[in-house]
């Protein structure tokens, strides 16, 4: 199971993670990476495997026309937790959520902002439901036609 | 400027003048001058409160080890300054602020890395091997540790050295005033002070991201150490600050090569205040200053 979460975009009927090229220069950005996250080769041309073992390819701004955000969510215990990853070998997800959960071993921890919030692993067993929330991304482009705005994923155990 | 010789000299008399005038004068002022450093000191006044009142005034050090050492000056009448403030007096006559002598002398990230892992029961080695891992691919545990050692880490100020990396190309933007303003991925020079050569930096900030502009076989980088009046500094941290590798997400460069990273900061891009340094930084290490920041002519002036 693949969790998601920050910038996406459709290219060519598939979906690829989306990102800003760094750059060091007080100048608008200039270049997106878009990035294959799914574990059969990329069917779309011009993507490679880099020194960090993403594959991934550069595209000038101008290129990307369409892009949407994507938060995971689940339900454990009633409560609505953000989800950040699947530990495959757990068979677990990691949650976060800044709302105490009662008969759980989450770590307290503090986030950047100095607000204490809760760090979890749960098993798959646990869980009520998985679901992406997706809706406009930080940038000025659309979001492509036919994505759901709330999406269940079926847990693949 | 003509003083720099005589510094020991003014710096001796200075000591002793102080240090007989504690019952003289009634308020401490710090007066800088063109070429000499003028302390009047108030009554009863000692080194340490005096050292609260001459560090702010005088900016910061280059070659402070010419001035630790005071000679001749008996053990009954000297003072014990810091070597920041030592270092200020040599600066005041005219050194570059930020160099690297004055950037070694602060307490950085690296001078406290021993004991903030430890108090996760990390060891340093322990820590590397975190710092290098994606924050969305961390165990909870882990996650909580980094949290803790980052927000150990205080947020920079109006009085916090920060210091940006360029990539070699582009210092002649910054020296022919195409750009002015810095931000983006920063660190406080401190942080970074143990990065000491082109070769570190690249591989302890990981400036070998997709599509960078950075490259060894340049054989240096730019380096800007500056303040600024509001840094407006977050820690940039997966999800909410995305990227790919190798960045981390976690507030820290996942230093490469057994190089311990720095935390990094992300701020907008902010006009620098007066005396910015811009510094070449050479694969061997050695560094120039090619130029300083006039917040008059609102850009940076090249040193000849």
């Amino acid at each position: 199971m693949i969790i998601r979460n920050g910038n996406y975009t459709e290219l060519d009927g598939y979906d690829f993670a989306l990102s800003e090229a760094r750059q060091e220069a007080p100048i608008p950005f200039t270049h997106f990476i878009l990035k294959w996250v799914l574990s059969y080769p990329c069917p779309v041309g011009g993507f490679a495997l880099n020194e960090h073992g993403d594959i991934i390819r550069i595209f000038k701004r101008n290129e990307i026309n369409n892009a949407y955000k994507v938060v995971t969510k689940a339900s454990y215990q009633g409560q609505e937790v953000n989800v950040y990853n699947f530990f495959e070998k757990e068979n677990a997800i990691g949650v976060t959520t800044y709302s105490f959960v009662e008969d759980s071993d989450f770590i307290k921890s503090v986030d950047q902002y100095g607000v204490d919030y809760y760090i979890g692993m749960v098993g798959l067993s646990e869980i009520e439901s998985i679901w992406e929330e997706r809706s406009k991304s930080e940038y000025d482009l659309p979001i492509p036609d036919g994505v759901e705005r709330k999406k269940i994923i079926t847990p693949t155990l | 400027m003509k003083i720099k010789p005589h510094i020991k000299s003014i710096f001796i008399f200075l000591l002793t003048f102080l240090l007989g005038a504690q019952t003289t004068y009634a308020k401490t002022k710090v007066i800088l001058p063109q070429n000499e450093v003028v302390i009047l000191v108030e009554q009863n006044q000692n080194a340490i409160t005096l050292e609260k009142v001459v560090q702010p005034n005088i900016g910061f050090l280059k070659e402070k080890t010419k001035f630790v050492v005071v000679q001749g000056v008996s053990a009954q009448n000297c003072c014990n300054f810091s070597e920041g403030v030592v270092g200020g007096l040599a600066n005041a006559v005219g050194s570059s602020k930020f160099g690297k002598s004055f950037i070694n002398s602060l307490n950085g990230f690296s001078d406290d890395i021993a004991s903030l892992a430890s108090k996760q029961g990390l060891s340093i080695d322990d820590f590397k091997l975190l710092q290098q891992k994606r924050y969305d691919v961390m165990t909870p545990l882990e996650q909580a540790n980094i949290n803790t050692i980052r927000n150990s880490i205080p947020l920079p100020d109006g009085n916090t050295i920060l210091q940006k990396a360029i990539p070699k190309t582009d210092i002649q933007k910054y020296l022919d005033g195409t750009y002015n303003q810095i931000g983006g991925f920063v660190t406080t020079a401190k942080d970074a002070k143990h990065l000491t050569s082109f070769d570190d930096i690249y591989t302890g900030m990981r400036l070998d991201y997709p599509n960078s502009a950075y490259s060894l076989s340049d054989g240096s980088c730019g380096v800007i150490r500056y303040k600024t009046t509001t840094p407006n500094a977050t820690v940039p941290k997966l999800p909410e600050v995305a990227g790919d590798a190798p960045y981390t997400g976690n507030g820290f460069t996942g230093g490469n090569n057994g190089k311990l990273g720095v935390p990094e900061w992300k701020t907008p891009y902010n006009t620098p205040t007066d005396g910015a340094e811009l510094w070449e930084v050479a694969s061997d290490g050695s560094e120039t200053l090619r130029a300083v920041f006039n917040a008059a002519q609102n850009k940076f002036i090249a040193v000849p």
